[in-house]
């Protein structure tokens, strides 16, 4: 027996839309106009799921929701409307909404929610109401889940929320904190995090050394300048410590004994080393001595791998994409999704987040190329005055953002 | 078969005992909420001054901790221990110890991760500790002996002692060892 859809949206062409899309898949559809005509139904009726408009005549979202969820908490409950803010999709998270889609409607996500949401009240009748939020609130749920900002992960698992947690405990860490994560991990992103972790992320100042880029000779003198010129503090990020040269590490174990030099009057100099390997085996292996060791043993924290966190991987990728192609390019790529999908079928991910960036790359300039086709194939039409022209190949790419940065 | 855990002083062993026993004490007492992190930061750098001058029993966290920075309570670590972990205390001092009869154990690794085997019974050593809450001082322990281990906790001021105590009490058995040894 199909499984019944009802969807209530005050647009006659929308709701016409939709019920056609979910027909196509084979659900049984009941739509409505009137939201208060949709409420009578439910309430002596079985249904499903239900697709709802935010604003609508009589009842909005929110409240219509609420309605729902006081009769019937255990129906799933997806929302599809032209514009929502950050503010108003958190509301409805709290609220117990089970996902949220922004027009242009991505029709493959859609279906791909509702699929998902089904599937999990046939096997868990009773977590209906408590399944994960869609991909199109990530921002809002990673707010929701840890009330600070943090775009390194997406916070959908224990793991990466404890995590992001352990970090924010220490964005006041004074001396040194490393992180040990696998090869290929985000750690420059982690870091931005933890700078916005900052009370005045302006008078912060994120020194990143790796190894071109570390000149034993001149990094106190660059952290004096920088200071001088008015930064409260400096935070020096070692990435990729393990592949320094010797004299590289020869000036990281100098710097317990230096610290107190670069600190003066305050702590103004703090240190990140980021590593794939732990501090045992580390001083195991004699990289670092007991001093060192103490002194990078401060914060120990460990990134979760990206194999232990599924759920976020998926999120990872859209927003990687979205950094560089913008919400309408990808919204009209449904390929996109669906390749994602694919790809993201449980690899181990040995190259961890350099490699989930690496595919992402290659699915989103699979979408341009297709993009260019269309556009090459297409009749140009005459721009109307104040429309909107879409970006062309060459300027978005130029408009990506450095690579490093990712 | 009595363990016979010898050991010399500051060897390689011995100095990554205490470098471990420690760094995961403060970083567990944080991570238990007994410690805020800015006072395990300066714990650490004066530990690390010291790391190889100071005297072996005076090498540790917990020391600086309490008697020079005066940043843990040691009754709320105690307390902590015992309410949280469902560990005993043990007061040493009540303790009769036996030198190299039941518990033959060198005692700088005692001082590197303030622990004391004090007795054995039946199948299982009994130890105290300060630093139950340092993973690496119950696996070292427990993979050391071999056999089950039953914790208890114990003050800082009670272990200092009984470990002092076991040092006199093996000097006179040594002593007297060496004097049967010379006897026609």
């Amino acid at each position: 027996m199909p499984q019944t859809i009802l969807i209530v949206d005050d647009d006659a062409d929308f709701n016409g839309l939709l019920k056609v899309v979910f027909q196509q898949a084979d659900y049984c559809v009941k739509a409505f106009q009137d939201p208060r005509e949709a409420l009578r139904f439910i309430a002596e009726s079985h249904v499903d799921l239900i697709v709802t408009d935010y604003e609508m005549p009589f009842l909005n979202g929110r409240d219509y929701l609420r309605r729902i969820k006081q009769t019937k908490p255990e129906i799933p409950v997806l929302m599809v409307s032209a514009y929502l803010d950050d503010v108003t999709i958190r509301e409805l998270l709290r609220e117990g909404i089970n996902g949220v889609f922004q027009k242009p409607l991505n029709v493959f996500a859609l279906l791909a929610r509702t699929k998902e949401l089904m599937s999990a009240a046939v096997q868990e009748p009773d977590s209906a109401g408590t399944s994960e939020p869609s991909p199109s609130s990530v921002a809002a749920v990673t707010q929701e889940a840890l009330g600070f900002p943090f775009a390194s992960f997406a916070c959908l698992h224990e793991e990466t929320v404890d995590f992001a947690r352990s970090l924010y405990r220490l964005k006041d860490f004074r001396s040194a904190l490393t992180l040990v994560g696998p090869l290929g991990t985000h750690f420059r992103q982690i870091c931005e995090d933890m700078h916005g972790f900052a009370d005045e992320p302006a008078l912060e100042y994120f020194m990143y050394l790796d190894k071109a880029s570390l000149l034993p000779d001149q990094v106190k003198h660059q952290i004096k300048r920088v200071l001088a010129e008015g930064a409260q503090r400096v935070t020096c990020v070692f990435t990729e410590a393990e592949a320094f040269s010797p004299a590289q590490w020869g000036f990281l174990k100098s710097l317990p004994a230096a610290l107190g030099g670069l600190q003066t009057t305050e702590s103004r100099a703090r240190f990140i080393f980021c590593v794939s390997r732990d501090l045992d085996t580390l001083y195991a292996e004699q990289l670092i001595d007991d001093k060192l060791y103490m002194f990078m043993g401060a914060a120990e924290v460990f990134v979760p791998a990206l194999n232990q966190c599924p759920k976020d991987v998926e999120l990872l990728a859209r927003n990687m994409a979205l950094q560089r192609i913008d919400a309408e390019t990808l919204n009209a790529a449904p390929e996109f999704e669906a390749a994602l999908r694919e790809r993201l079928q449980a690899p181990e991910w040995p190259q961890h987040y350099d490699q989930l960036h690496a595919t992402v790359c290659e699915l989103v300039a699979t979408i341009l190329d297709t993009a260019d086709r269309a556009s090459r194939h297409a009749p140009t039409p005459r721009p109307k005055s104040g429309a909107k022209t879409r970006l062309t190949r060459s300027k978005r790419r130029s408009q990506l953002p450095d690579s490093s940065l990712i | 078969m009595d363990a016979d855990l010898s050991i010399s002083t500051r060897t390689p062993e011995l100095q990554t005992l205490i470098l471990r026993s420690n760094r995961y004490f403060g970083a567990s007492l944080v991570e238990h909420g007994l410690l805020a992190q800015a006072n395990l930061e300066t714990a650490f750098e004066q530990f690390n001054q010291g790391l190889h001058d100071a005297e072996l029993s005076q090498v540790s966290i917990l020391n600086l901790l309490m008697n020079d920075l005066g940043s843990l309570d040691e009754a709320d670590l105690l307390a902590y221990q015992m309410d949280s972990v469902g560990l005993s205390l043990i007061d040493l001092d009540a303790v009769k110890l036996r030198p190299r009869r039941k518990v033959n154990v060198d005692l700088s690794l005692c001082w590197a991760s303030l622990t004391l085997p004090f007795d054995r019974m039946d199948r299982s050593y009994l130890l105290a500790t300060c630093y139950y809450l340092s993973e690496p001082v119950v696996r070292y322990w427990s993979e050391l002996l071999q056999e089950n281990v039953i914790w208890y906790v114990t003050t800082m001021d009670h272990l200092s002692r009984g470990i002092a105590r076991l040092e006199a009490l093996q000097e006179v058995s040594e002593s007297e060892l060496q004097t049967t040894q010379l006897l026609p």
